[in-house]
């Protein structure tokens, strides 16, 4: 409900008053966060020493006094009933999600707490469904990272390389099975999952949870098309044939139904060079091996496959409004095959659990079908797996509890409660459950033997394949660029099937990023160590040598002078002593260390490296390609967003210097978007902007009025590069009513004689805005050019919230939303390249100040001050 | 047509454009509580419905439980922004008329030339002390705390300091003479005689600085991770990335975000303005 009922109020209300009485619980109990504590005792006692001066002002009355020492009494109070208060172990798991369908986890939450009374679990439900590995790294360096973390296997390299989570050998062989039936042992695991958690010959990370790859059909589609339903393709060659034979078209081209699309779902290039024999990345790591002729001839056969289906363009048409669930095309009959992960069985048994379909392993090569030749020693089916894994991060308060929790979860017990309570869940709803699959062997035996027996024959058949199918699963590369791999497979492909590059070219040009990548990874290790002491002796030295330049030459001063200027010189200082603490902390203190970082390398784990000019280098050649885009895009929003937000602004302020009714209520009207917060502002335009004229309401609009009237199709906003910046724009201009305020002032500032002597002389408005209004408030456009300018350059917030609706990545449609402090802010806070985002931000530091330099130089052409005349 | 005519054609001309351009300023807001009330079926309707018949209350009961549960429905994280905000407003007032007194009515050695030192750090763009800053604060382990977002707040901010010390200037010399010939101290001085001549700019300071609070995002993004410390705006954009699917339920938690602002704008309008019309930011 809206309101809480009483008691959780109370409670509620119990837990605010404790926090606020925290800080002082700190300072009596914890010496590590003295000083924030000392700074937070400062804030509240100069609070209530306000508050005791006012009372003393204006009133010369007790009253607020004993308010005071009311409220005082009542926090020391409650710092003596908070620090009785004593808590069980709180183990912070990330990455699991807990929601309304989930009851499996509920259930394995519970039976834990239950047998571990010492510990509970408190797990982070946020976030986009996986975890955020910015807010992961940026914990895990900030010192204080969850205690346990459950994350895609396939990164596991890339944490560890970072230093970001604990080697776990030392606790697997401290594990005795004799004594404890939990205990971890490798001997369990499906072997791929196992070797997918090793990075340098340490486990990192306890497999939990996997899947495989397997081809589904529909049987009726088969039949229909002529077909045998029970005899699905097993080779390449008949996979395209049975895909053609499915695939209809009507009188116009268009798709009635597609046989097979190659690289949907899960028929991702990885699966097909591997059928092939292909390799990513050679045995030793440090060579990218995308380009092998075996990758290749897959490439071809995807591109060919395509071809054959009509073309990449035509068929992305055809599955362009495709979706999920209960709309997914397999469930709705429009396509025929698909290569999927085990785990859309459920989707299956959830949304047509009557549906006439079959799974076979996936297609392969026919010379691999018939053994022949590289071949010949060859198993003939090809699968491979991904899924999530445990971690426990540097620094997790809780190692013990976590690896208790660890033993538990994936033990054979934990997924058979779990499963019992997800099925009791499922078949209430009259659904059939089919359990999923574990790294652990002797859970995935469990499960599938207490449950397959109850399901349908050709689930239970689909459930026998993807279980037998564990034992020679492959697995990603594991290494530092395993992302950056995969998104390089993902673009060679689309290049090759649009046609913009041969396979070969396309993949030559992966290789060459992905290769230049590792390169810089293996090129960082061999700078040398930053000498810190010297820099941090020679930085000290030159501070005290300042200061004592400083207090000499105020000595002197303070000689000459009389006792009156001692005095306020005193004062002076005093008064201002915040702010110039404040500027040698957070201002100068951090400039000098940032320009030293600037040829460092400091990812904070590791001590940092002196790298000489390489950041700067890297920047200019290297990724020279983000950091153009990054500045051509906040180029963009500065060029067209700033003469459009101020000809908004000026447009409503000169609507509104007009004395009229209700003139008030108009600028509130105007003015009100300008407060919204930014986030708030983001999210809310994301849904306006929605492409889907039934859902987003400037589209809907446009679909009624000027797709109606003169066919003109509405933009995909968003989620289209060419879109994305002026729906940024747009969504600033919403906000124009701030800048209105200021114009408005100017304009009340011009002289109303003016215009007098003007009508007087026959000048028309037109002819009085052009000659009058402009140059009078040139002053103020100039103000708003600079800071515009300034601001654009630094746009973050929206272009990161707005950049993340259109596709994952926060950067928006093929980058189109990248601009300079989201590059920036995803080095420093993501990938932790201290030095490297320094560098950034002082290349972002010398445009602006260029830029504002060369307005500065410009504006006595043009801007016209009225003391001049 | 008379002049008189004329004039008023041209009145109700004038109000009906502005009345078109209200309305389409105000849509986007009447949109979200429009799709903050509706069930899917009306979500997805085709023509757009701007207002369901039967508007769905539950919604925004149901859009707070999917908050985790250790933030009380949200109220933690409502605290939290609170917190953030008062103590910024607190700080920055405090800190920022002190040594806007400093550098307007104290003569001292050095004085002229660390104003310009204040002036040029205006110039400095956040991203090239955001680094460090997050090593300083790491280092007092405050990373995961509120303090990061408050603290800086309690040294003064250049721009503050600069409108501020405008304001003192402005007042004239007598006053302060007065006061001294009485035995004010320099203290009674800025606080008996400065503080309550700069009031108004002083709540506008406060006003902008608030919303400054209040709007706070990347702060929070680099510094908070636990979900009963995140500040009202981050716990939106967590929202939007973890239940994007769920518009209504999206535009609910959307709109509890806005409305403490509105309400606090519409009681405290006239601040914002002196605020945008003496600061000259557009509020963004």
């Amino acid at each position: 409900m809206l309101i809480p009922p009483l008691p959780r109020l109370l409670n509620a209300l119990t837990v605010l008053l404790i926090h606020i009485s925290e800080p002082v619980v700190r300072v009596t109990f914890s010496n590590s966060i003295i000083a924030g504590s000392a700074l937070q005792v400062f804030v509240y006692g100069s609070l209530i020493f306000m508050l005791i001066c006012t009372s003393l002002r204006d009133r010369r009355s007790r009253p607020m006094k004993s308010v005071c020492i009311v409220l005082l009494t009542v926090v020391i109070l409650l710092t003596i009933t908070t620090s009785v208060f004593c808590a069980p172990t709180r183990l912070v798991v990330w990455g699991v999600q807990s929601g309304s369908d989930t009851k499996d986890l509920d259930a394995e939450v519970a039976e834990f707490e239950r047998r571990n009374p010492d510990i509970k679990i408190s797990m982070l439900s946020m976030g986009a469904g996986a975890m955020n590995p910015q807010k992961l790294m940026t914990a895990i360096v900030g010192g204080v990272p969850p205690d346990l973390v459950r994350q895609d296997r396939f990164t596991i390299g890339d944490w560890a390389s970072r230093g970001a989570f604990l080697p776990l050998d030392k606790y697997l062989t401290d594990d005795k099975p004799s004594s404890n039936p939990l205990a971890i042992k490798k001997a369990d695991y499906v072997a791929s999952t196992w070797a997918e958690a090793v990075y340098h010959r340490q486990t990192f990370a306890i497999p939990y949870s996997t899947d495989d790859r397997v081809l589904y059909y529909n049987k009726t589609l088969f039949s229909k098309a002529g077909l045998d339903p029970n005899k699905p393709p097993q080779t390449w060659p008949e996979l395209i044939h049975d895909a053609i034979a499915l695939t209809k078209r009507n009188s116009s081209g268009e798709y009635l139904q597609l046989g097979f699309v190659p690289d949907f779902a899960q028929g991702w290039l990885y699966l097909w060079s591997w059928q092939e024999d292909g390799e990513f990345l050679s045995p030793d790591g440090k060579t990218c091996t995308i380009n092998n002729r075996q990758t290749v001839k897959a490439l071809t056969n995807v591109v060919s496959w395509y071809d054959q289906l009509g073309g990449v363009d035509a068929v992305n048409a055809g599955s362009g409004g495709w979706a999920a669930d209960d709309q997914d095309p397999f469930i709705l009959g429009q396509l025929a095959m698909r290569v999927d992960g085990d785990g859309f069985i459920s989707s299956i048994a959830r949304w047509r659990p009557d549906m006439n379909f079959g799974v076979c392993p996936v297609p392969v090569p026919v010379n691999r079908f018939n053994h022949v030749g590289r071949f010949a020693h060859d198993k003939t089916w090809v699968t491979w797996s991904g899924g999530d894994a445990w971690a426990i991060p540097r620094g997790s308060r809780h190692v013990a509890a976590a690896w208790r929790y660890m033993q538990f979860m994936n033990s054979p017990e934990a997924a058979l409660a779990g499963a019992a309570a997800q099925a009791a869940y499922v078949h209430n709803k009259g659904r059939i459950y089919v359990p999923g699959l574990f790294a652990n062997l002797k859970a995935t035996k469990a499960v599938t033997d207490a449950y397959a027996p109850t399901l349908p024959a050709a689930y239970r058949a689909a459930k026998t394949l993807t279980v037998s199918l564990l034992n020679l699963t492959k697995f990603r590369p594991v290494t530092v660029v395993g992302q950056r791999l995969w998104d390089e497979q993902v673009r060679a492909v689309d290049r090759a099937t649009r046609h913009i590059m041969s396979p070969q070219t396309s993949l030559d040009f992966a290789q060459t990023e992905v290769q230049s990548e590792l390169d810089d990874v293996t090129s960082v290790a061999n700078h040398a160590l930053l000498p810190v002491g010297p820099v941090t002796a020679a930085v000290v030295l030159f501070a005290l040598i300042l200061f004592a330049i400083v207090i000499l030459r105020q000595l002197r001063w303070r000689k000459t002078q009389g006792r009156d200027a001692k005095a306020q010189a005193t004062t002076g200082l005093l008064f201002a002593s915040p702010w110039i603490i404040g500027f040698l902390i957070f201002t100068l203190g951090p400039i000098i260390a940032s320009l030293i970082l600037s040829f460092c390398d400091y990812d904070v784990l590791h001590p940092a490296r002196f790298a000489g000019l390489a950041n700067y280098k890297t920047i200019v050649t290297l990724d020279r390609n983000f950091v153009l885009k990054s500045m051509g895009n906040a180029l963009y929003l500065a060029v067209v967003g700033i003469p459009l937000g101020m000809m908004t602004s000026l447009g409503m302020a000169l609507l509104l210097n007009v004395e009229i009714r209700g003139q008030r209520l108009y600028r509130t009207f105007f003015y009100m978007p300008s407060i919204v917060p930014v986030v708030a502002t983001s999210v809310l335009w994301a849904w306006i902007l929605n492409p889907d004229p039934g859902r987003g309401l400037i589209n809907g609009i446009w679909q009624l009025t000027l797709t109606q009237w003169f066919h003109i199709a509405a933009p995909g906003w968003l989620t289209v590069p060419a879109w994305a910046k002026p729906s940024l724009i747009i969504t600033g201009l919403w906000g124009a009513g701030g800048g209105m305020i200021l114009w408005l002032a100017g304009l009340q500032s011009v002289p109303k004689s003016l215009y007098e002597a003007a009508s007087l002389d026959g000048a028309g408005p037109i002819s009085q805005f052009r000659h009058i209004t402009i140059p009078m408030l040139s002053p103020y456009i100039f103000f708003n050019v600079i800071m515009g300018t300034i601001a654009a350059l630094q746009t973050f917030e929206s272009s990161y919230i707005m950049g993340g609706t259109g596709g994952g990545s926060s950067t928006g449609p093929d980058d189109s939303l990248l601009v300079p402090v989201v590059y920036l802010f995803n080095n420093a806070f993501q990938y932790f390249k201290m030095g490297y985002a320094s560098a950034l931000a002082w290349i972002l530091f010398i445009i602006i100040l260029g830029l504002t330099m060369g307005q500065l130089k410009l504006a006595p052409r043009w801007v016209h001050y009225e003391s001049e005349g | 047509m008379s002049v008189k005519q004329a004039k008023y054609a041209r009145m109700i001309l004038l109000h009906v454009v502005l009345i078109v351009g209200s309305l389409i300023f105000l849509a986007p807001l009447i949109w979200m509580l429009g799709t903050s009330l509706k069930d899917d079926r009306a979500i997805a309707h085709y023509p757009p419905i701007l207002f369901p018949i039967h508007p769905l209350w539950r919604n925004y009961p149901e859009s707070l439980k999917l908050l985790p549960a250790n933030t009380y429905y949200g109220l933690l994280n409502l605290y939290n922004t609170l917190q953030i905000a008062v103590l910024s407003v607190a700080g920055t007032v405090l800190s920022s008329s002190m040594v806007a007194f400093a550098f307007a009515r104290v003569k001292w050695p050095g004085r002229d030339w660390l104003f310009g030192i204040l002036l040029a750090t205006m110039m400095l763009p956040d991203a090239v002390t955001m680094m460090p800053r997050f090593l300083i604060f790491r280092s007092l382990h405050w990373v995961d705390t509120l303090l990061p977002l408050w603290a800086p707040a309690w040294f003064g901010s250049a721009f503050n300091i600069f409108l501020l010390r405008q304001f003192f200037m402005g007042i004239p010399k007598e006053l302060e003479d007065a006061a001294r010939i009485d035995g004010c101290s320099p203290f009674r001085i800025y606080w008996n005689v400065m503080l309550p001549l700069v009031k108004p700019a002083l709540a506008a300071v406060s006003v902008m600085t608030f919303l400054g609070a209040w709007k706070d995002f990347m702060g929070p993004l680099i510094y908070i991770s636990s979900p009963e410390k995140m500040p009202l705006s981050y716990v939106l954009q967590l929202y939007n990335a973890a239940h994007g699917g769920e518009p209504a339920l999206l535009m609910a938690a959307t709109t509890l975000v806005i409305l403490p602002v509105v309400v606090l704008f519409f009681f405290t309008q006239r601040y914002f303005i002196e605020g945008v019309s003496m600061t000259g930011f557009g509020g963004r």
